[in-house]
C-alpha cells in the first residue's frame, strides 16, 4: 500500500470516526435530555441576584445587560409556550384528566410552594388562592364554552380571556418574573418594551396584575413621552380591575401621547358613553390585537375577539 | 520637521505590521458575526429591535476595539525589544520618544481603521434593519473611538515598562476600572466620609474615566447630546493620552535594552 492510499484511508477513517462520534454525542444528548427534563426548574433560571450584578459582569454597559435579560425573559416565555402547546396537544387526547394534571406539572417545576408570615404574606396568600381559584374556574369553562353568558359578563371574571391568553405560570415563576422585568428597568430605565410587554406577561400569564401596575407606574416614570404604558394600564384596570373610570382616564392620558394609534380615544369615549360589556370588550381587544407584536398572544386575541363576535 | 519624518516612518511600519496581525483578522470576524447575531436576537425581542442591534452593535464595536489595543499593543515594544530588532532601529539617528510616538500613531491609526470599519459594518445591519443612522448614534461612534485610543495608549505604555502578560493585565485593570469610575464617584458622593474616601478620590482622578466616552445611553433612546459632552471628553482623552505616551517615553528613556 503506498503512502498516498495510506493517507486517504486514515484521513477517510477520521471522518468517519468524527461522524460516529458526532451520532454518539448527539444519541446520548437526547437521552440527558429526556433525564433532565422532569428536573427542568424554569421558574428559577428567571432569577438574576440585583441590578448591581449585571451592571458589573457587562462592564458598565448597562443597556447592553438590559437587553440580554430581556431576550432571557423572552427565551423563557417562548420555553413556557413550548410546554403549553405540548400540554394542549396532550389534553385534545385526554382533556379532563390533563387539566390537572397540567396544573400539577407547573407546581412541580417550581419546587417548593413559599410560606408567608408577615402580613403582605397574607396577602399574597389570598392572591394566590384567587389565582389558584381562577384557574380551576377557566378549566371548568374549557369544558364548557356555551355555558358562558356573554351578555351579563363582569369584568371582574373574564375567565374566558383569561382561559384564553393565559399560560398556567405559577406564583414563584410570576415572582421571578416580576423581579426579572424590574432589574430589566433598572439597568435601562428607558427601554420601553419590557414595561408594558412585562406587565402582559405577567397579567395574561400569571395573573399578576398589581405587579403588572407597578410596572407600568415604573415605566410612566421613566417614560411619560409613550402612549403604551398607560394604554396596558387602562387594559389592566378595565379587565382585571373593574374600574372604568380608571381605565377611561388612562385611555385618555395614552390618546394625548406622541405617536397613540387612533383608537386609543375612540375606545376611551365607546367606554365612557357606556357601550353593552361584550362589545366593548371587542373594541378593547380589537385595539389590544393592534399593538401585540408577540405573534403566539396575537393569535390567542383573534380567536378570542372571534369567540365573542361569533355570540 | 525631520524629527516628523522619522515619527512618520516608525508610524508606517508599525501600521504595515498591526494591519498583519491575525488578531485584528480574527477580531473583525468576530465583530460582524456578533452583528449579524445581534440582529438574529434582535428579531426575538418583540419590540425595539433597532435598539437591540445598537447596544450590542455598539458595545462589540468597543469591545472588540479593545481587545485588539490589548493583546497586540502590549507585544507592540516588547515583542522588538525582545527580539531586538529595535536595536538597529534606535542605531538610526531615532530618539526614543520619537520611536514611543511613532509606534502609538501607527498602531492606534490600524486599530481606528478596523474600528470605523466595524461602525459602517454596524450602520449597514441598522439600515438593513430599518433603524437608521441618528446623529446621536454617530455622536456615541465617535466618543468611543477615544474609549479605544485610551486602551492603546495604556497597553503601550505598560509594553514599554514590562512584560506582555503584566502588560495584559494592568491594561485590563485599569480598563475595568476606567468603566466603573462613575461607580467611585457615586460612592464617593453617598459615602463622603468613608475610610477609604482619600484613597478612591486619587484612585477617581488617576483612572481613565472611560464613563465619559460612553453616549451609548444617549444614542438608542434620541436623547439630546449638547456639544460640550462632545467637546469636554475629546479634550480629556487627548490630554489623557499625551500623559500616558509621556510616561511612556520617559520609561523607555532609561530602559535597559541590551
Amino acid at each position: 500500500m503506498s503512502s498516498k492510499q495510506k493517507k486517504i484511508i486514515s484521513t477517510i477513517s477520521a471522518i468517519a470516526g468524527l461522524i460516529v462520534g458526532l451520532i454518539l454525542l448527539v444519541g446520548i444528548q437526547g437521552k440527558m435530555q429526556a433525564l433532565q427534563a422532569p428536573h427542568l426548574n424554569l421558574g428559577e433560571l428567571l432569577w438574576v441576584p440585583d441590578w448591581k450584578i449585571p451592571h458589573v459582569l457587562a462592564l458598565a454597559d448597562d443597556n447592553t445587560a438590559a437587553d440580554l435579560l430581556w431576550i432571557r425573559s423572552i427565551f423563557y416565555v417562548g420555553e413556557y409556550h413550548d410546554h403549553g402547546s405540548e400540554h394542549d396537544h396532550q389534553e385534545d387526547q385526554n382533556e379532563h384528566e390533563h387539566h390537572h394534571m397540567d396544573y400539577t406539572y407547573s407546581r412541580d417545576k417550581v419546587g417548593e410552594p413559599e410560606h408567608h408570615h408577615n402580613h403582605e404574606g397574607h396577602h399574597e396568600d389570598h392572591d394566590n388562592h384567587h389565582i389558584q381559584k381562577l384557574y380551576k374556574h377557566e378549566i371548568e369553562i374549557k369544558e364548557t364554552p356555551d355555558s358562558i353568558d356573554f351578555k351579563n359578563i363582569d369584568f371582574r371574571n373574564l375567565s374566558l380571556i383569561r382561559n384564553t391568553l393565559a399560560g398556567h405560570l405559577t406564583d414563584n415563576e410570576a415572582k421571578h418574573m416580576y423581579h426579572l422585568f424590574n432589574v430589566i428597568t433598572e439597568l435601562d430605565t428607558m427601554f420601553v418594551t419590557p414595561y408594558y410587554q412585562g406587565a402582559m406577561y405577567l397579567t395574561l400569564m400569571g395573573g399578576r396584575y398589581k405587579e403588572a401596575n407597578l410596572l407600568l407606574d415604573k415605566g410612566m416614570k421613566h417614560r411619560p413621552d409613550r402612549w403604551e404604558m398607560p394604554f396596558y394600564r387602562g387594559f389592566i384596570r378595565l379587565f382585571y380591575m373593574n374600574d372604568k373610570n380608571g381605565a377611561v382616564s388612562d385611555l385618555r392620558i395614552a390618546s394625548m401621547k406622541k405617536g397613540a394609534p387612533g383608537f386609543v380615544s375612540q375606545l376611551a369615549t365607546s367606554i365612557q358613553v357606556g357601550m353593552g360589556q361584550v362589545e366593548m370588550a371587542i373594541e378593547f381587544l380589537k385595539s389590544l390585537y393592534e399593538v401585540t407584536e408577540d405573534q403566539e398572544m396575537k393569535a390567542k386575541i383573534k380567536k378570542l375577539i372571534k369567540m365573542y363576535s361569533s355570540k | 520637521m525631520e524629527s516628523l519624518t522619522r515619527i512618520s516612518a516608525v508610524a508606517q511600519t508599525t501600521f504595515r505590521e498591526t494591519i498583519r496581525n491575525k488578531i485584528l483578522h480574527n477580531m473583525l470576524g468576530f465583530a460582524v458575526v456578533m452583528f449579524g447575531l445581534s440582529w438574529v436576537i434582535s428579531a426575538w425581542s418583540v419590540g425595539e429591535p433597532e435598539k437591540i442591534i445598537a447596544d450590542i452593535g455598539l458595545t462589540i464595536t468597543v469591545l472588540v476595539g479593545v481587545i485588539i489595543a490589548i493583546f497586540a499593543g502590549v507585544v507592540l515594544v516588547h515583542g522588538e525589544v525582545d527580539r531586538k530588532t529595535i536595536l538597529p532601529i534606535l542605531a538610526k539617528p531615532l530618539h526614543r520618544w520619537e520611536y514611543v510616538l511613532g509606534k502609538y500613531i501607527g498602531f492606534s491609526s490600524a486599530v481606528l481603521l478596523v474600528y470605523i470599519g466595524m461602525n459602517v459594518i454596524l450602520i449597514l445591519f441598522l439600515s438593513v434593519v430599518g433603524g437608521g443612522v441618528s446623529s446621536g448614534l454617530l455622536k456615541a461612534m465617535y466618543l468611543s473611538i477615544w474609549e479605544v485610543e485610551l486602551v492603546v495608549a495604556l497597553a503601550l505604555m505598560f509594553s514599554s515598562i514590562t512584560t506582555p502578560w503584566l502588560s495584559a493585565l494592568n491594561t485590563i485593570i485599569l480598563f475595568i476600572a476606567g468603566r466603573f469610575s462613575y461607580d467611585i464617584k457615586f460612592f464617593l458622593g453617598a459615602h463622603p466620609g468613608n475610610a477609604f474616601a482619600p484613597v478612591l478620590k486619587i484612585i477617581y482622578v488617576l483612572v481613565p474615566n472611560l464613563s465619559y466616552f460612553n453616549l451609548r445611553h444617549e444614542a438608542v433612546h434620541a436623547i439630546p447630546v449638547s456639544a460640550q459632552m462632545l467637546i469636554y471628553p475629546t479634550l480629556y482623552g487627548i490630554i489623557y493620552c499625551s500623559l500616558v505616551l509621556l510616561i511612556a517615553s520617559l520609561a523607555f528613556r532609561t530602559k535597559d535594552l541590551a
